[in-house]
């Protein structure tokens, strides 16, 4: 589940984080924007991510192994819109969030989260959300190995189906975990502050915003314009 | 500094705990990213506790794809709401209780959790009303019922299991006396 791609580097991957980034916001809010029975901008919508897809050499295989455990979540939310009678909604719904969850996959796909870390605290994002952001992505395999590891020798002492009844011993196996946490953290910042770490990240970037980068900002932003407004 | 760092870890098992509850095999209905979410307030002060709450489900949207993004978008606000209670309540509200000893502890950390529960069903319900069911069409009521209801075992399981882990933790902080939230 976790996985994280290291995609073919394209000028598109090559691009500051920042304009990738603004990219997806502008294109989500594109989507969201838009209103019901507005079936041609969606198209469009749907063929510019293609598109973006195609121009970063996203593996098909790849971006659908990820999208496909998706389309449980996106399907409970929307079946019962389905249900209720209003087939518009339902319709509507469903291709926003499938253009959004697209859009979320084509961004990690071409920004490995580091550099995503870095647009935002260009973009001037309080430290205090990339701050701790940074620690969670740093801890976050270490911690998942730890969960495994857990989750497997519960696993093996108790190899059945797992049924309702079992809430409750994932629940303690969850607050295990927690405990195992709080103790590792303790341990983390102890050894920070013997290494001198002042709470502030200094890196050497080699990200900088070009003419390229400006000039496919606002061509893209302008094509969205153009979309929402056009196909109103 | 340490109070980011607790929280950031928190903020990953936000992210790996539903991993988990998937991998044995239940599902959402148990609410598992608000686990660690809830449990980091009573150990951070509010206005980090809201942070972690907001910004875990966004992460976890982008790095796992679940929850999908819109929704990621509401759990965001419904998390830090119910991340700050916790901390607020435990911080203030407990602050008197827990001198008792063990029992305060239980006490204080069972009502912080109810407390912060019952803030996060009311923003929820809000937003729900205000923002969801008017976007969708829907009788505000009923979907507000059925979302509520749908989360009940994973209300149960967080009145379980977080009292339980923040009094562990507190005896842990007790025995090294590192780690309290005077120091």
């Amino acid at each position: 589940m976790l996985d994280f791609f290291q995609p073919p580097q394209s000028r598109l991957t090559k691009l500051d984080s920042r304009t990738k980034l603004l990219m997806f916001l502008a294109y989500a809010f594109a989507v969201l924007s838009t209103k019901p029975q507005m079936h041609i901008a969606w198209m469009a919508l749907a063929i510019l991510l293609a598109t973006m897809f195609f121009a970063a050499r996203i593996p098909i295989g790849w971006a659908l192994k990820r999208f496909v455990p998706i389309l449980p979540f996106i399907g409970l939310g929307a079946v019962g819109l389905f249900f209720s009678g209003s087939r518009e909604t339902f319709v509507q719904v469903t291709v926003k969030a499938v253009l959004c969850v697209g859009a979320a996959i084509w961004l990690s796909a071409t920004t490995p989260f580091n550099q995503l870390l870095e647009g935002l605290r260009r973009l001037k994002v309080p430290t205090l959300l990339t701050t701790m952001l940074s620690f969670m992505f740093r801890y976050l395999f270490v911690l998942a190995e730890e969960a495994i590891r857990m989750a497997r020798a519960y696993q093996s002492r108790c190899p059945r189906k797992q049924t309702l009844k079992d809430a409750a011993n994932t629940g303690k196996l969850a607050g295990a975990l927690m405990l195992r946490t709080y103790d590792r953290a303790e341990r983390i910042y102890i050894a920070m502050l013997s290494r001198g770490f002042d709470g502030e990240f200094r890196t050497i970037s080699v990200q900088h915003m070009t003419f390229a980068d400006f000039a496919l900002l606002f061509a893209f932003a302008g094509l969205l314009v153009l979309i929402v407004v056009a196909f109103r | 500094m340490r109070e980011v760092l607790v929280a950031a870890l928190f903020g990953a098992l936000g992210i790996i705990v539903p991993i988990l509850f998937h991998f044995v095999g239940l599902g959402r209905v148990f609410l598992p990213m608000h686990l660690p979410i809830l449990a980091a307030g009573f150990f951070v002060s509010p206005l980090i506790a809201a942070a972690v709450g907001f910004v875990t489900p966004l992460a976890s949207a982008l790095l796992t794809g679940m929850p999908p993004l819109p929704i990621a978008a509401l759990m965001s606000v419904e998390l830090s709401v119910l991340s700050s209670t916790a901390s607020f309540c435990y911080r203030t509200i407990g602050k008197r209780i827990q001198s008792v000893g063990k029992s305060g502890i239980i006490f204080s950390a069972l009502g912080s959790t109810i407390i912060a529960i019952v803030a996060r069903i009311a923003v929820d319900l809000t937003l729900l009303a205000t923002v969801v069911a008017p976007l969708l069409q829907l009788p505000a009521g009923a979907f507000g019922v059925a979302a509520v209801v749908a989360g009940l075992p994973g209300i149960a399981l967080q009145i379980v299991v977080v009292p339980a882990v923040v009094l562990a933790i507190e005896q842990i902080r007790k025995e090294r006396g590192l780690w309290t939230n005077e120091s």
